[in-house]
């Protein structure tokens, strides 16, 4: 039983060093929008990426708590692909486990696990020993990173850290023609919903009628 | 009471996010989502990440502000320069904490 979790540890090791700057910028930009410690309990309970970054960002600009859990909950909506097809692997699984696989599942083990499902070697403890490879990596660097943050002198340009690691972040994110297509539109179409809507919601709204246009515009695509 | 507001934000979005992850698990029952789903799902963060960064970076006090005074944004030029070339984080956060420090020297 260890044996599987410990393999699942170990293929993960190298993806978890990459993601290890992430956790440090995370911690270092949090704090200018939360308490340290509440930039290390969002780190274990929500343990996404993406979202964290983007609501630490919006928590600084003052934006309205609905808003905020709103726009996070849209953004880790995709979990849901990653977890149906991680789900379809596993027939005859100890119940428990689905809650320690459910909550460490993030983008890295996922590829990791697929990987092991599709060579034989997974099973439902690597994938909780892949999940927690990352979790550890992420909550280490976190604190890490919030040690940074708040030992930095101002003047330093610390302000600008949450909007840096957005830019950086985009890059990351978008990369295929639709994709950065979309998020232009969802950008020019939040500018232009800005006398219509609070600043707070207008990002919001813009974004969901981008995407929702991006895929009707790719279903009408002939099929080649 | 901020800060107690803040929490149940916290939690509320890990309870959220926590949902998305267990349903599937939980229901085991194969649905398989649509393509047209699987897309819309895709493109959201990204979209998201657009939207609300050109708020960041363009817009104060609910106006527009394309001008020289925009330190925000002149600070975001070699920001995406950097983002564009290397796709690291940290050299990313670095040059964009440095221009802005510069330029707030620099204007001000």
């Amino acid at each position: 039983m260890w044996q599987r979790l410990t393999d699942g540890v170990r293929a993960t090791l190298p993806l978890a060093l990459g993601v290890a700057p992430f956790g440090i910028a995370y911690g270092t930009v949090a704090g200018e929008a939360m308490m340290p410690w509440q930039a290390s309990l969002m780190s274990v309970t929500v343990f996404a990426g993406t979202a964290q970054f983007v609501t630490a960002s919006m928590l600084s600009q003052g934006a309205g708590h609905f808003a905020v859990l709103i726009t996070g909950l849209l953004i880790n909506m995709r979990m849901v692909l990653m977890s149906a097809s991680l789900a379809a692997h596993l027939d005859d699984m100890p119940r428990v486990l689905y809650i320690p696989m459910a909550h460490l599942l993030t983008d890295e083990s996922f590829a990791v696990s697929v990987a092991a499902f599709e060579k034989r070697t997974g099973d439902p403890l690597f994938v909780v020993g892949s999940g927690l490879a990352i979790f550890i990596t992420w909550q280490m660097t976190t604190a890490l990173g919030l040690g940074f943050g708040t030992q930095l002198p101002t003047g330093l340009g610390l302000e600008y850290a949450l909007p840096a690691s957005l830019i950086c972040l985009l890059f990351l994110l978008i990369q295929d023609c639709l994709s950065i297509a979309i998020s232009g539109l969802a950008a020019l179409l939040s500018l232009i919903l800005l006398p219509l809507l609070p600043s707070t919601w207008s990002p919001l709204v813009a974004t969901l009628i981008a995407v929702t246009l991006g895929v009707i515009w790719k279903q009408w695509q002939p099929r080649g | 009471m901020e800060t107690m507001a803040t929490t149940w934000l916290i939690l509320a979005l890990a309870l959220g996010t926590f949902a998305w992850r267990f349903i599937p698990f939980a229901v085991l029952t194969r649905i398989e989502l649509p393509d047209w789903a699987k897309e819309w799902l895709r493109l959201i963060p990204g979209a998201i990440l657009a939207a609300s960064l050109t708020q960041t970076l363009l817009v104060q006090e609910n106006h527009i502000n394309l001008s020289w005074t925009n330190v925000e944004l002149l600070a975001a030029l070699p920001a995406f320069l950097v983002a564009w070339r290397t796709r690291s984080m940290i050299l990313t956060m670095l040059s964009g904490m440095l221009s802005y420090a510069l330029l707030q020297y620099l204007l001000t």
